[in-house]
This record gives C-alpha cells, structure tokens and sequence, in this order.
C-alpha cells in the first residue's frame, strides 16, 4: 500500500508527446524553460496502479515570453481527479562568444 | 476513493493565526538533484550545467522548483494526519541554488467549518540566507485518517 505524492501529475509533463510540444513551444534547444508557477487542485485523490487520462492544453504568449500548460487528469470513465497549471517562463540562452 | 471533508471538524480543528511549525529541508547537493532529475524526468541543463544557469542570468544551478513545492506536503501531513491537500499552488520567487537547504512553515489563513471543515494555509519557503523562495497557499479539507496514514 502507499499513495501517490500530491505533486506526483508533474512527473507527466516528461512524457515525450508532452515534452515535444514543450520543446517546439519555447523555440527549440536555443531556449530554456524556467518554472515560474505551479499549481494543483484535486477532486480525488490519485491511486496507485491506475489508468487515468491526461489532457493538456498549452497557450504561449510572447510579451512576456511565457508558456503555460493547463492539465486535467481524469479517470478513464471521464471523472476529473485533478487540475494542475505549469508556468514556464522561457529564457534565451546567451552564450558568451567564444574569443 | 476518499471522500474527504463531509464530516464535522473534531474539537481540536485548528484556528485562524494558528502556525505549521518549521521545518528544514536540504540541503539539495548535485547529486540530489541528479536523483530527484532520474526519478521526475525534468533533466532541464539548467539545474546541472554551470554555463546554462549563468547563461538564464543565475549564479549557479538551481534546486529544481518541483522539488522545493514538494516539501509542503510532508510539512502538512506531520503537522496533522487528518487533512486532504485539495489544493497548492507556489509561486518562485527566487531560485535556490544546488547545495543549498530551504526553511518551510504555514500559517492558518482562514478557517471554514460549512459546508465542509476546510483551512487555507499560507505557505513559505525560505532560503537558507532567509529569501523567500517560495510564496504558497494551499486549501485543506478535513478527513478521518485511516489506519496507513
């Protein structure tokens, strides 16, 4: 027996679908990720050795650039268990120029 | 499924101005981070590679934020058993950086006995020169504990 930690839905967003999108939706590898936000609400809690769905949705905005992700988890006969927000502010990686 | 929060507060339901003692968590060394990037799938060169953090404009390689908002739960749950977190939410203030420790406590914000025995707790994590890291807030409902937790 165990239980799910309450932050344990994050561990999704690595999910190479949801990392994709991710990685397309800041501009590529010349762009990081930085976490800004980050919310959890619950109906249910989640239970361990169960199927559940994940639907994302994501909105990037350019000024400032952020990304944020919408997430709802529910069971597959359509009950949400959870809602989670992701804010990703999206950083440009300055490289100094190598001399 | 647990239904939480449908029975009546018990007499020592906590009030408002109450304090969640508090308690240290760290510090997050670079290997704690490697674990904490294995077991999350967040492996963001950002919390590893020195060049990516300072190119983000950071002095070092930060504690992933995951991490730092994870602590909030076993801070609830020692300081009562008989709560359903239904809601957290953070906000990162200031970046934690790799080999540091954070300081977290709560306070009662509000407290709800209708329709359901229900507290919103603010919640603070501090850094180890006591910036504050993390501004949190979460929303927990009353259940019976059962015999595991």
């Amino acid at each position: 027996m165990g239980f799910v930690p309450l932050t344990f839905p994050f561990r999704w967003l690595a999910h190479p679908a949801i990392r994709g999108l991710i990685l397309q939706l800041i501009g590529g590898q010349g762009f990081l990720p930085v976490h800004e936000a980050q919310s959890f609400a619950y109906e249910h809690e989640l239970q361990i050795e169960t199927d559940y769905v994940l639907a994302v949705e994501a909105r990037r905005t350019a000024k400032p650039p952020r990304l944020t992700l919408k997430m709802a988890v529910s069971t597959s006969r359509r009950e949400i268990c959870a809602h989670l927000e992701t804010v990703l502010r999206i950083v440009p990686l300055y490289l100094e120029p190598v001399s | 499924m647990i239904e939480a929060g449908m029975e009546p507060a018990p007499p020592d339901w906590p009030k408002t101005g109450d304090e969640i003692r508090a308690q240290n968590f760290g510090p997050f060394d670079r290997d704690a981070l490697a674990r904490y990037a294995a077991v999350s799938g967040d492996d963001n060169p950002l919390h590893f590679d020195p060049d990516a953090a300072r190119a983000a404009g950071l002095a070092g390689p930060p504690v992933h934020g995951m991490l730092l908002l994870s602590c909030f739960e076993p801070l609830i749950m020692r300081w009562r058993r008989d709560l359903f977190i239904a809601r957290l939410s953070g906000k990162f203030l200031r970046p934690v950086l790799a080999g540091e420790g954070i300081r977290v406590s709560g306070r009662v914000m509000r407290r709800r006995d209708v329709p359901r025995p229900e507290l919103t707790l603010r919640l603070i994590a501090r850094a180890q020169n006591n910036d504050l890291a993390i501004l949190g807030e979460a929303a927990v409902w009353y259940k019976i504990p059962g015999p595991l937790s």
